[in-house]
């Protein structure tokens, strides 16, 4: 009787353990793609004064413009 | 021999929960990610539109300044988010003893949606309280 317990017992543990490092896998794949996500969030202050210095360029390109058409 | 059988089911029972807080942590943590892409995107639609309404450099600079606040508060939160998923995965390589630590970087982000909601309050956004799934993490003492 004991070699049969003994035996089942292996086997779950067994079963348990690969259960768990799957479970451990797929959390860190989870976790890493998660990461790369946030890792590609786009940074604010860059966005914003690339929009500034556009519009600063667009600014002083009419200025130009306006002072050519001066006679 | 019972209680050894006993004490292996326990275990994995035990761990399984482990398990199952981290997902729920890595769910909130992936709702908080798309909620602070959201606020990129207004606060850029925001930029952009007031921007264009601009003539002259003063109003430039004034654009530029009124968006500091909200700039630094998300900056904050893409730090914190970064680092609630650190946290997240050292704790599923630890174990359930670090658990309290995710804990403690999920409130870190938390507490800053509502500086960053202020912020975009002064450019005449408003942002929308954090998604339910992020603040059940913390049950009656959200903060």
């Amino acid at each position: 009787m004991m070699p049969v317990i003994d035996t089942l017992i292996t086997a779950i543990t067994q079963i348990a353990a690969q259960s768990t490092e799957a479970e451990r896998k797929s959390i860190a794949r989870a976790i890493d793609d998660l990461r790369r996500r946030i890792d590609s969030l786009p940074s604010l202050s860059e966005d914003i004064q690339k929009a500034v210095d556009e519009r600063r360029a667009k600014l002083e390109q009419a200025i130009i413009e306006r002072s050519k058409k001066i006679p | 021999m019972k209680c050894a059988a006993m004490t292996l089911v326990a275990a994995s029972m035990v761990a399984g929960c482990g398990a199952s807080q981290i997902r729920t942590q890595l769910s909130a943590a992936t709702v908080a990610t798309v909620a602070l892409q959201g606020v990129h995107a207004v606060a850029m639609s925001a930029t952009s539109e007031a921007l264009a309404a601009c003539e002259d450099e003063p109003c430039v600079e004034a654009v530029e300044e009124r968006m500091r606040p909200v700039t630094l508060a998300y900056e904050a939160s893409r730090f914190a988010l970064a680092g609630w998923v650190e946290a997240l995965n050292i704790a599923q390589s630890a174990g359930d003893e670090v658990f309290s630590s995710l804990l403690v970087a999920a409130r870190r982000f938390v507490e800053l949606w509502s500086p960053l909601a202020a912020s975009l309050r002064g450019v005449g956004v408003d942002l929308p309280d954090l998604p339910p799934l992020v603040l059940s993490l913390f049950g009656s003492e959200a903060p």
